[in-house]
């Protein structure tokens, strides 16, 4: 009785996909990320991935991840205070903090640990954690996860966040301020210049997410402290691998010292199987193409988000403001933004819906987020699609 | 200012969008509040009365009128605010 009383109560709610007569999660896709997509038998185009600049296919990356398997075999086994910090594993934290500018940097098997990792080891009871309202989850869980007080601010509000940081100073051991450099759902940018100057004036300490902005955003892809012109950073810094850099993992990068310290007691870390040699070849790849290429990838990134977002608003659709390369369609209720996914669905193309607790109630989002390596004619199409959905 | 126009306002001050506020508002259909919401209008209630409240005090409200219901029971000093 007792065990039917714990299943009972771990079972899934499908009343939204009732409503909507939709799923849109866990398809199955038979392909990689290419200029098609085969999802479960179905030749689609794909605006879900957070493959920004297309490199999850690109030749050269497969080949370099191919010689790292070669090289070092699948896994090393071990966690990286044992047998995986192999010299590759070394190279591309060194590569990682040149890439964004910073003394040192940590890899982790993945962004989520990276920021739940993070705030477990640095973060607790006498501190203060002052986090953006829409900041991804693992921001939250980890922080919360730490036990510190933690106070949300209004999305972006920076007269907001100096209250709370003037009401707060003094009362705690350490204040942290919190945020995203890209927020995922509608690719708001946060004012990080300003954030990182008010971390200054109040002794805080400025901890950025730049996951949706590594590889996209400042002149050289090089993520939020180039974008902001951020220069000697006084902060930390965390991103995932796994979305403009095409591959796996994630990053904290920041001063020399605290990530040594990470390195022995950061238990996400120290007791997870080391970041595959696979990843760290495709990194390194990605890494050193973003330095070479970026210009030209930036161009055709930038000129499909524009692209999309005419197409969209063209068709009638509400879209969130946007300083990034992703377009997210205001889509309403859960529900309704479910329909929509299926409807674009129907018509061939993949996007990804967001719904609570992803986003505030009554606050659907359906994101599109055009990768550099499609084609003119399958932004034509794409164009054609929005017009016939719309 | 009496305690339910304060509560009333530091709710409409701590949400991205804007609502009409009212003593009967409910949280979660009329606010649209979720627990990330409630945390920040809670430390909000603790900026304004120099209070330090406890989340699970709070856990069973509904409406914005059991907020000031709650105030009054478990932190009277906010009416001397």
């Amino acid at each position: 009785m007792e065990l039917e009383q714990f299943y009972g109560r771990l079972v899934l709610d499908r009343s939204l996909e009732v409503a909507s007569g939709w799923n849109p999660y866990y398809r199955k896709l038979e392909s990689g990320l290419a200029e098609r997509v085969s999802v479960e038998g179905r030749e689609m185009i794909d605006l879900a991935s957070n493959n920004y600049l297309g490199l999850a296919g690109d030749p050269r990356v497969k080949a370099a991840s191919i010689a790292a398997v070669e090289c070092y075999g699948t896994s090393l086994c071990g966690t990286p205070v044992a047998t995986g910090s192999i010299d590759l594993y070394r190279l591309v934290e060194e590569q990682l903090a040149s890439f964004v500018g910073l003394e040192d940097a940590l890899l982790l098997p993945s962004g989520y640990q990276a920021n739940t990792g993070l705030f477990a080891v640095i973060a607790g009871k006498e501190d203060l954690v002052v986090v953006d309202h829409y900041a991804h989850s693992s921001l939250v869980q980890g922080i919360r996860q730490a036990g510190c007080k933690i106070r949300p601010f209004l999305h972006n509000n920076l007269e907001y966040l100096e209250k709370v940081l003037n009401q707060s100073a003094g009362r705690y051991r350490q204040i942290f301020i919190v945020t995203e450099s890209v927020f995922s759902t509608e690719g708001s940018i946060a004012p990080f210049k300003e954030i990182v100057e008010l971390a200054r004036r109040y002794e805080a300490l400025p901890v950025v997410d730049d996951s949706h902005g590594i590889g996209v955003i400042g002149a050289g892809g090089h993520g939020v402290l180039e974008a902001a012109g951020v220069q000697d950073y006084p902060g930390i810094y965390t991103a995932s691998l796994g979305k403009a850099l095409a591959n796996a993992g994630g990053v904290i990068a920041g001063k020399r010292g605290l990530l040594d310290y990470l390195r022995y007691y950061c238990p996400h870390l120290v007791y997870s199987t080391a970041l595959a040699p696979a990843a760290l070849g495709g990194i390194a790849q990605v890494l050193t193409l973003i330095e070479e290429e970026f210009q030209d990838i930036r161009e055709r990134l930038w000129r499909y988000k524009e692209q999309l977002a005419t197409a969209l608003t063209g068709a009638g659709f509400m879209i969130a403001p946007s300083a990034s390369a992703i377009n997210s369609i205001l889509a309403g209720e859960a529900v309704e933004t479910l329909r929509l996914a299926r409807r674009f669905y129907e018509h061939g193309v993949l996007t990804t819906p967001f719904v609570p607790p992803s986003v505030p109630a009554n606050e659907g989002r359906l994101r599109l987020i055009a990768g550099a390596h499609l084609p003119e004619d399958t932004m034509e199409k794409v164009i054609q699609i929005i017009a016939k959905v719309g | 200012m009496s305690l339910e126009a304060k509560v009333v306002a530091i709710i409409a001050a701590n949400r991205e969008k804007q609502y009409e506020v009212t003593l009967e508002s409910d949280l979660v259909a009329d606010l649209e509040i979720d627990s990330f919401d409630k945390l920040m209008i809670l430390s909000a209630l603790e900026d304004e009365f120099g209070i330090t409240v406890d989340e699970d005090d709070f856990s069973q409200i509904k409406t914005v009128n059991d907020i000031v219901t709650n105030l009054r029971e478990r932190y009277p000093e906010v009416e001397e605010q």
